[in-house]
């Protein structure tokens, strides 16, 4: 055993996580370390309560989360992060109250509830008897025995060295190379006052690779990145590191040689996987629950109603096995779904966390998130996907005679009362009679949803899902999710280039 | 708590040399807020949060590791710190990374004011009566709109920060917000959007109550925003002049000035990049950074590496003259640091002479341009290419809403193109400027 053995072990007896399958992990981790017992969730679920609310949960986290740097050839930077805390939320009717503690002590969660309480505006309310709780074991759709935090801190360089080294390898004008690797293993365990306690232990990876290629005075830049609730075995079973600096590398090079894009109004055509940002910003966010209890999406009101081409049929799970968006049970305790939310171009439903379910009288859907303990749930996409169409994708790229074809995009945005939406390619081309002529740049796709998914005139038999890459912000809460799609044409579509 | 804090973080500094860094620094931040909206005359969340953090950077023989934890007990944070220095054999060494040089460190002797002693000056239900009075005023105006929703946040937050040199100060700052978005009937005629509806609204944001504008004020801006985009059409594709409202002037300016940060030149991820000295802007542009201003959201003493706060001219009469440079940022460029570790303190474009209805009334035929969307924005290449939504003007004024449409140029370009420059400032946020004209951008429509 040499020396840098010697110390990471030393470093892992510091830092141990629990193991076991989730529950006994969130048990062993909240309930045995931090001394947060049955009883005391049950005082404060009453403390919750003593206002007056309908209805009180518990939302207790604990992240651990490590990451690793490379720039300029030097392993720049390690580091720990530790978060953990308590959210009391009370709910009246529609109406939420929130708090949160980091301190797990009874005294400090008691005090948060007591805040959380005075939504409600009873003066004093009998405290309840007493809560039993009915643990729901949820099906585990990430089961990770080994995770990325756990593999050691010289091989988890070597992988990084890996994907470094790919990158230079592909072109000699590559001069720059970011390779970023984090990890983070979230404890979560939430117990309400109608009873239900849920325990889930989330993995999430994701690795990342950033490439600055110069030619005399062009400087373009290439990313790629790999990710979901995975563990070493995705790491171990394809060599995603040297396929990620490889093709963070392409990118860059292909832009050194890219032409400003068109503008105008022309047929667009989505490649497969990534392409489903396009959902995610033009029906996804619209399709969120809360917006249409308020009345202030486009969609509102609209369920049984065409709002989309009958080639387009669209779900939202958590269901994805090991996907970046899926989640064995939502921030409510909840368990997911796969949420049919238009079929065949008609609306037939929403994303609902427990309010939105409740004014509608509906189940909810599993899709009630929130980015951490600090933050009260609401209404999230999961993985947004478009299924399978019949249409050789070949014959998709030949049905276009002057237009764009995108392969990879940087993010996109959404106003959700008039429906319009933007998203941006990082690579696309031109296509001309047919084929793919050349890589073009600088430009943003802007399209209006129901206008936009009503001009879907040829959907691929070549779904796929996209890497785990995408976070998705609303309300400055950020939480992971999934897209997918297979190629469509989209006959009609602005694109913005000079 | 600033006292308080200072001795946790001069015990995490003096434990860090002891355990062999030969540089340590680290950051402790605590926030607490209160946040509540309301819709149709109820609340519709109420919350209230305290939370804190500590980062802490450990350096060893040029190699570096760090770590976080919201668990400030020494018996956290010990140990994490214990790991971290375990890790750092692993570490490549970077000579470039050091504390900053103690000669720059300290506190800009001015006062300035940021920190409202009265905070929070109202009790919770006064707060909430303030975000219900402002929806009555804002639906009173008009009964098409509907609420969506209207809030009142404050906000108060203590910093300290400690190194290894010996530099160990605070300060405390407080942030006070209310505003409202309302939300109207604008169904599309043509097409499947049929449920169309236009949102906007209004907000104020300060560090003392009593700069806050008037609820009356925030309620009839909210109003007009929102009823003056109601039956928007999509405008024909064509090159003409573009007026910048002073928030997308602010978000034009916030992205030109990442192009001037040390990190993003010395990672050849700036085309503002071997330029300085040159012209890069129309000779009338005067930018800087003014981290003095008192009152203004983004003023501060010192750096987040504790590096005193001053002045810094970005562009004179178009030229390019600094960069702004953290320490490290400093070490990789062979340039001292500017204190901009952390980022911009207030990014202040020198005012022009023009009213916004004079730089409206500049313009035949081009778009007043109210919002933007997207992430097409490069500020490697200066790509610059948005999803936008205005008003089109002719003949000097204002006529019909527009929207789905982008603009599109590059950062080059557009700061060429800048000509004409207003006189009317928005101070909510810490990018402080007017609108302006843009001579020539790319629309594409219909």
């Amino acid at each position: 055993m040499n020396q840098e053995e010697a110390i990471l072990e030393m470093q892992e007896t510091v830092l141990q996580l629990p193991t076991g399958n989730p529950d006994q992990m969130a048990k062993a981790l909240f309930e045995s370390q931090m001394g947060v017992t049955d009883s005391h969730m049950r005082r404060v679920l009453q403390a919750a309560l003593s206002r007056g609310g309908d209805y009180a949960d518990l939302y207790f986290e604990y992240a651990y989360r490590t990451s690793v740097v490379m720039e300029e050839g030097i392993i720049k930077n390690s580091s720990i992060s530790i978060s953990k805390g308590v959210g009391v939320r009370v709910l009246k009717g529609d109406q939420t109250g929130y708090a949160y503690s980091e301190d797990l002590s009874l005294e400090a969660m008691q005090r948060a509830a007591r805040t959380a309480a005075s939504i409600a505006a009873s003066a004093t309310v009998k405290e309840h008897e007493g809560y039993r709780f009915n643990k729901v074991k949820p099906s585990n759709h990430y089961p990770v025995v080994r995770t990325v935090t756990d593999l050691p801190l010289a091989d988890k360089i070597t992988k990084i060295q890996d994907a470094e080294r790919a990158a230079h390898e592909y072109d000699p004008r590559i001069k720059r190379v970011t390779v970023s690797m984090v990890d983070t293993v979230d404890i979560v365990r939430i117990v309400t006052s109608d009873a239900r306690f849920v325990s889930d232990v989330r993995p999430m990876f994701r690795m990342n690779v950033h490439c600055v290629a110069q030619e005399e005075k062009n400087v373009q830049t290439g990313s790629s990145g790999v990710g979901g609730r995975v563990g070493l075995p995705f790491l171990e079973a394809e060599d995603h590191p040297y396929q990620i600096g490889k093709k963070a590398a392409a990118e860059a090079i292909l832009l050194l040689g890219a032409e400003q894009a068109p503008s105008g109004s022309m047929p667009v055509i989505l490649g497969p996987a990534q392409s489903g940002i396009l959902l995610h910003e033009a029906v996804g966010h619209p399709l969120e629950a809360d917006f249409n209890r308020k009345g202030s999406s486009a969609y509102s009101g609209r369920i049984g109603e065409e709002v989309a081409s009958p080639l387009c049929t669209i779900y939202d799970t958590g269901m994805i096995d090991h996907d970046r968006g899926a989640l064995n049970c939502d921030d409510e305790g909840f368990l997911p779904s796969q949420n049919l939310l238009i079929e065949n171009g008609i609306l037939r439903g929403y994303m609902h966390d427990r309010i939105s379910a409740a004014h509608y009288d509906l189940e909810p859907t599993g899709n009630g998130r929130r980015e951490s303990y600090a933050h009260y749930p609401m209404p999230r996409m999961t993985t947004t996907y478009l299924a399978n169409g019949k249409t050789d994708p070949k014959e998709i790229l030949e049905a276009v005679d002057h237009g764009i074809y995108c392969v990879s995009f940087s993010g996109g945005q959404v106003d959700i009362s008039n429906g319009d939406f933007v998203f941006v390619p990082t690579v696309a081309y031109l296509v001309e009679n047919g084929k793919l002529t050349k890589p073009i740049k600088n430009l943003t796709l802007i399209g209006n949803g129901p206008d936009a998914m009503s001009r879907v005139s040829l959907v691929g038999n070549d779904f796929a899902f996209s890497e785990g890459i995408w976070t998705c912000g609303k309300d400055g809460q950020s939480v992971p999710v999934g897209v997918g799609l297979p190629t469509v044409l989209v006959s009609e579509m602005t694109v913005g280039g000079m | 708590m600033i006292d308080q804090y200072k001795e946790l973080a001069s015990n995490i500094v003096k434990y860090g040399k002891k355990l062999g860094a030969d540089q340590v620094s680290t950051s402790l931040v605590n926030a607490v807020s209160f946040q509540v909206e309301v819709r149709d005359g109820k609340i519709e969340s109420l919350k209230e949060s305290g939370s804190a953090g500590m980062y802490v950077t450990l350096c060893q023989d040029q190699q570096r590791s760090t770590i976080s934890s919201n668990d400030l007990r020494l018996e956290t944070l010990h140990p994490l710190m214990r790991s971290a220095m375990q890790s750092l054999p692993f570490m490549g060494k970077d000579p470039f990374y050091s504390l900053p040089d103690p000669k720059q460190q300290g506190r800009a002797e001015v006062t300035l004011e940021f920190s409202d002693p009265d905070f929070p000056i109202h009790l919770s239900e006064q707060k909430v009566a303030m975000a219900m009075e402002l929806e009555e005023l804002t639906l009173a105006l008009e009964s098409s709109l509907r609420s969506e929703q209207a809030y009142y946040s404050d906000l108060v937050s203590h910093t300290v920060h400690a190194d290894s040199n010996g530099f160990l100060d605070g300060y405390s700052k407080t942030l006070y917000s209310v505003g409202i978005s309302v939300v109207t009937e604008d169904k599309a005629t043509t097409g499947l959007n049929t449920g169309r509806k236009q949102t906007d609204g209004w907000f104020s944001s300060a560090r003392f109550w009593n700069k806050l504008e008037s609820l009356e004020s925030i309620a009839d801006k909210a109003c007009q925003r929102t009823l003056r985009k109601l039956g928007a059409t999509k405008p024909p594709t064509c090159e003409v002049p573009v007026v910048f409202s002073a928030e997308m002037a602010r978000s034009f300016l916030a992205s030109c000035s990442s192009a001037m940060m040390g990190d993003h030149v010395f990672r050849k991820q700036s085309f503002l990049m071997d330029k300085l000295g040159e012209l890069v802007a129309n000779p009338q542009i005067q930018l800087s950074d003014q981290p003095l201003l008192s009152g203004m959201l983004g003023s501060r003493y010192f750096d987040s590496e504790g590096v005193i706060a001053k002045p810094l001219t970005l562009i004179e009469d178009g030229k390019l003259i600094n960069y702004m440079l953290s320490t490290y940022a400093g070490n990789k460029l062979k340039m001292k640091s500017t204190g901009h570790a952390g980022g911009i303190s207030n990014l202040v474009l020198e005012l022009g002479k023009y009213t916004e209805d004079e730089l409206i009334c500049s313009v035949d035929d081009g778009l007043y341009l109210t919002s933007m969307s997207g992430q097409g924005v490069n500020v490697t290449t200066g790509d610059y290419s948005r999803g936008a939504q205005g008003i089109w003007i002719r003949n000097g004024k204002l006529a019909e809403p527009v929207s789905e449409f982008t603009i599109a140029s590059t950062f080059q370009q557009m700061l060429q193109n800048l000509d004409l420059i207003g006189c009317e400032v928005d101070t909510r946020n810490p990018i402080l400027t007017p609108p302006f004209r843009i001579s020539k951008m790319s629309i594409s429509g219909t």
